[in-house]
């Protein structure tokens, strides 16, 4: 919960941040890592740059890699360079930005390690009067997350001293199946209370996705229309480029669908479909994206086949280059059964939505990177023009780009100027960069600042991130079957045949983002 | 890219002729862009930006701020400038320019439009009827005053008029006292659609965020209660006139206003370089003091310091400093003596485009300002 302590300033009114971080340690476990490296630390720089962290904020970085603070600071001073976006590192910013970091080395299966992290953290709070604020960042091997929290809340971590706050921000993956998901769950709960904990799905922090919301309902024109009468369906893609680089280890064991539909494209999905809140609260919000994705109809086992399809890629040219297929790459295995390629087809039975399909799609070595919502209207109901080729007559499309290019656009018809009617569909374009230069700030920043203001709108909740795993087991499980014609699309187009036909078979087509 | 084309003829500049040349620049640059093969042109306006400037010489400082402001607030720009009565030219004359610029993803070339508008001192009174049929309807418009802000001239009062925002800067006041107190009457007549902002304010945001930044803390927030002091220390052109910076004015009344402070006694001078306020809160008697120091070169004029100081055991000191090169902002607190841990961060409002940028970004009315202003007439001797 929010404190409300900090309303009682009465400085802070009418000031942009109405709700500011207080003191707090951030402790990082998976220091050493690539995260770390590339997102945390470079989004904590940049918060300080704009002089939104409180004064006496800290990091204590800790990892198995023996390091002492110099070390620590000289390679986190490294990965600022390297990584943050906001320009140059300044060297004052970062001489006191660098007096709050500290290093320490644990094993995150040892309990001594914690109280010696312990001893640290109270350390920093006697010198830097962060007042027993703690907010614990997971960013191990998902397999470390268990013993991390058992351990946290057997040395009494989870409780914070003075009075101060506790919170834990978990990345994902959250579990890997619903079952392992249920079990961890259960595990921070046991330790954590719901409102200490913080769910990351990076998806949320980023701009567009939260504008979808600003979309919908700051505009009048928008919500009439955003029902099955006037939608004939919605297509969320999510295409990259690229394969799956040095992160094979990883993605055989995930795949498509768990990577990126069952927790992105589906909190894309809610923010689409979801009702209308009343207040701007973490809990409506929240309410609200679970109400909608308990109402997504349950696919059961015998009908995977029809509202979902998997590919693989094979060999194929990606930009002009010659690139090898999924199996041959590092780290995976030759006869790999996992999918690079997902699609689904969701009903959402709800009286706004019924029979209104929802197509999420997302897949590796595709022609270019772009995520992107199309939110596909029905056509004009009586075709006046008949004598104009109808397959031309496109019908209007609404489309969300969320990266890059972050924008909005809209097509419609218009007739060519000439004594003929000639009608051509034309496109509408906002680029939130062109109309807006400033920078849109990094997901991981919003995220950071939002956990250690106690605001959790933009995480995920428990109870909706099992009900993603309970929707979505049914073809996860269809597809531990082996995938005898893998690989199925070529790298470097636009998906396997079979998703083609997928979506043909409802009489539409993919869009071509 | 940057096109100019002139709108001038004998028996004067009308809309019609400038609207011409608007669309005459939208097809020469798709055609330039076009031949040379580069990504199309794109025209974005979100806003109407009036800039009024005394004369030619600050027309081209102008034009360079709005270069950059319209890099993050693309906008039809209208700079109005007076021009020396000449019986042989035209009275009023028009320049419109594009200025271009690389989108933020990099690929997308957007331009805005620039239209330059000059009158004699004679015909200056012409000027608000030929922009208004020129503004892009719909957007809101925002007029800078680049100038001594003059409250009674009838130019100033009909382009306000038109506008939604007024920006001007009360540093350019000569008797910052009086022109804040005119300038809070002004407020109280305008509509209430009418927002006023005043660069001097926004270069106090960072000071007042960190102010406030402060007492976030639970522990410190106790202490709101027990301040006895405020210095505030800046640099002024016109130290030796016995005239207040009006930011230093300002913070003090919004520091004071915020925490309801009541007036003890009238301000007044405490020696050549002091000026002093008393109020009493509950019952402890606070004093601010403003110390000015005359400025090397007028570029290290404004708040150079500001230290809040209060009681109890440990005494405890807040203070906020600007560095040598007025680079960056330094947070520090004090507690019997020994420094807490503080923030280092660089001033992002030190020059005219970025303060002016971050003004645009706001529409509505700032009540914080205009309390300020009005705490203030309200304490004026
Ligand atoms: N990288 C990304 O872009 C990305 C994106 C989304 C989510 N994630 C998630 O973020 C988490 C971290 O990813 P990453 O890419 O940073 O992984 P990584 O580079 O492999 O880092 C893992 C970190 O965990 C530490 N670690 C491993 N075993 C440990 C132990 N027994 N005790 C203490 N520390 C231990 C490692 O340090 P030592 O070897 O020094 O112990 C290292 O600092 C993962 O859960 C991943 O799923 C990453």
């Amino acid at each position: 919960m929010m404190d409300p302590g900090v309303f009682e300033n009465p400085l802070r009114e009418g000031l942009r941040l109405e709700l500011a971080a207080e003191p707090c340690v951030a402790v990082i476990f998976g220091a050493s890592g690539d995260l770390t490296k590339r997102k945390l630390v470079p989004a904590l720089y940049s918060l300080a740059a704009q002089n939104l962290l409180a004064g006496g904020f800290s990091v204590v970085g800790t990892a198995r890699t023996p390091m002492n603070d110099e070390a620590f600071r000289t390679a986190m001073r490294d990965a600022v360079h390297r990584y943050a976006d906001a320009g140059p590192i300044e060297g004052a910013v970062w001489e006191s930005f660098a007096a709050g970091l500290f290093y320490t080395p644990t094993d995150t299966k040892k309990p001594e390690s914690y109280k010696k992290l312990a001893e640290v953290l109270a350390k920093i709070d006697r010198e830097r009067g962060t007042a027993g604020n703690r907010l614990f960042y997971v960013s191990t091997p998902p397999s470390l997350y268990s013993d991390i929290i058992r351990l946290l809340g057997a040395t009494g971590l989870n409780r914070a001293p003075n009075g101060g706050w506790t919170r834990i921000i978990i990345e994902k993956p959250f579990g890997e199946d619903l079952q392992s998901a249920r079990v961890l769950n259960r595990e921070v709960l046991q330790v954590f209370a719901e409102d200490q904990v913080y769910r990351i799905d990076h998806y949320l922090g980023k701009e567009t996705v939260q504008n979808i919301m600003v979309l919908r309902f700051a505009n009048g024109i928008f919500e009439p229309i955003w029902n099955r009468r006037y939608i004939d369906h919605v297509q969320i893609t999510a295409a990259e480029s690229l394969g799956v680089e040095d992160r094979g280890g990883y993605y055989e064991q995930a795949g498509a669908f768990r990577d990126m539909i069952e927790n992105h494209l589906l909190q894309v999905l809610a923010h689409v479909a979801m009702e209308p809140v009343s207040v701007l609260d973490a809990n409506a919000v929240r309410d609200e994206k679970t109400k909608l994705v308990r109402a997504i109809r349950p696919i059961l086992p015998e009908e995977v086949s029809r509202y979902a399809v998997r590919g693989q890629y094979g060999e194929g040219l990606a930009g002009g280059e010659p690139v090898e297929g999924y199996r041959q790459e590092k780290n995976v295995s030759p006869e790999s059964n996992t999918e690079t390629y997902a699609a689904v087809k969701f009903i959402i039975d709800n009286w706004r939505w019924a029979e209104v399909p929802f197509y999420l799609r997302s897949g590796k070595r595709l022609p270019k990177r772009v995520t992107e919502v199309a939110i596909q209207f029905r056509r004009a109901p009586h075709l006046l023009f008949k004598h104009v080729a109808s397959g031309h007559l496109e019908p209007n499309a609404l489309i969300l780009r969320i990266q890059p290019d972050e924008g909005i656009s809209l097509n419609f018809s218009a007739k060519m100027p000439g004594q003929a009617i000639n009608i051509r569909t034309v496109r509408m374009d906002f680029q939130y960069g062109t109309s807006f230069g400033k920078r849109s700030p990094e997901a991981y920043e919003r995220l950071l600042l939002d956990a250690m203001r106690g605001d959790s709108t933009l995480f995920a909740r428990g109870d909706m991130v099992e009900m993603a795993w309970e929707l979505t087991m049914p073809i996860l499980e269809a597809w531990q079957q082996p995938a005898s014609h893998f690989p199925n699309y070529v790298a470097g187009s636009w998906g396997p045949k079979e998703a083609d036909d997928f979506i043909e078979r409802d009489g539409r087509r993919w869009r071509r983002p | 890219m940057e096109l100019k084309n002139q709108v001038q003829s004998s028996t004067g500049v009308n809309v019609y002729a400038i609207e011409r040349d608007l669309r005459h620049l939208w097809e020469q640059m798709a055609e330039t862009s076009q031949a040379e093969g580069q990504e199309p042109v794109m025209r974005v306006c979100v806003l109407n930006l009036m800039v009024y400037t005394p004369g030619e010489h600050t027309a081209g400082e102008v034009s360079q701020v709005m270069a950059e402001v319209t890099t993050q607030h693309p906008s039809r720009i209208f700079i109005i400038l007076p021009s020396k009565n000449d019986a042989s030219a035209p009275a009023l004359g028009a320049w419109v320019t594009a200025l271009c610029h690389l989108s933020a993803g990099g690929h997308k070339q957007v331009c805005c439009e620039q239209i330059m508008i000059t009158a004699e001192e004679d015909a200056i009174y012409r000027l608000p009827s030929l922009v208004r049929p020129l503004l892009v309807p719909d957007l809101p418009v925002v007029l800078w005053w680049r100038d001594v802000p003059s409250f009674e001239s009838r130019l100033f009062g009909e382009l306000v008029d038109i506008s939604d925002r007024v920006i001007i800067d009360s540093a350019m006041l000569p008797n910052p006292e009086e022109g804040l107190a005119e300038l809070a009457a002004l407020i109280n007549q305008r509509p209430q659609w009418t927002a006023f902002s005043d660069l001097s304010w926004s270069r106090l945001t960072p000071w007042r965020v960190s102010v406030a930044g402060f007492f976030d803390v639970p522990d410190w927030r106790a202490r709101l209660g027990r301040l006895s002091r405020v210095e505030i220390e800046c640099r002024h052109d016109q130290a030796d006139r016995r005239s207040i910076p009006s930011e230093a004015l300002l913070i003090a009344c919004w520091l004071a206003g915020r925490l309801k402070w009541r007036p003890r006694s009238k301000p007044r001078w405490n020696g050549k370089h002091t000026y002093q306020l008393e109020f009493v809160s509950e019952n402890l008697p606070i004093t601010i003091q403003i110390k000015t120091t005359p400025s090397t070169d007028g570029s290290d004029n404004g708040l150079h310091a500001l230290r809040l100081i209060a009681e109890g055991k440990p005494s405890a000191q807040f203070v906020i400093s600007r560095s040598g090169d007025g680079v960056y902002l330094r947070t520090d607190v004090e507690l019997a003596g020994t420094r807490l841990a503080g923030n280092v961060f660089p001033l992002d409002n030190r020059d005219e485009a970025q303060l002016i940028s971050k003004e645009l970004e706001i529409l509505g009315r700032d009540a914080l300002y205009e309390q300020a202003l009005a705490f203030f007439s309200s304490i004026l001797p």
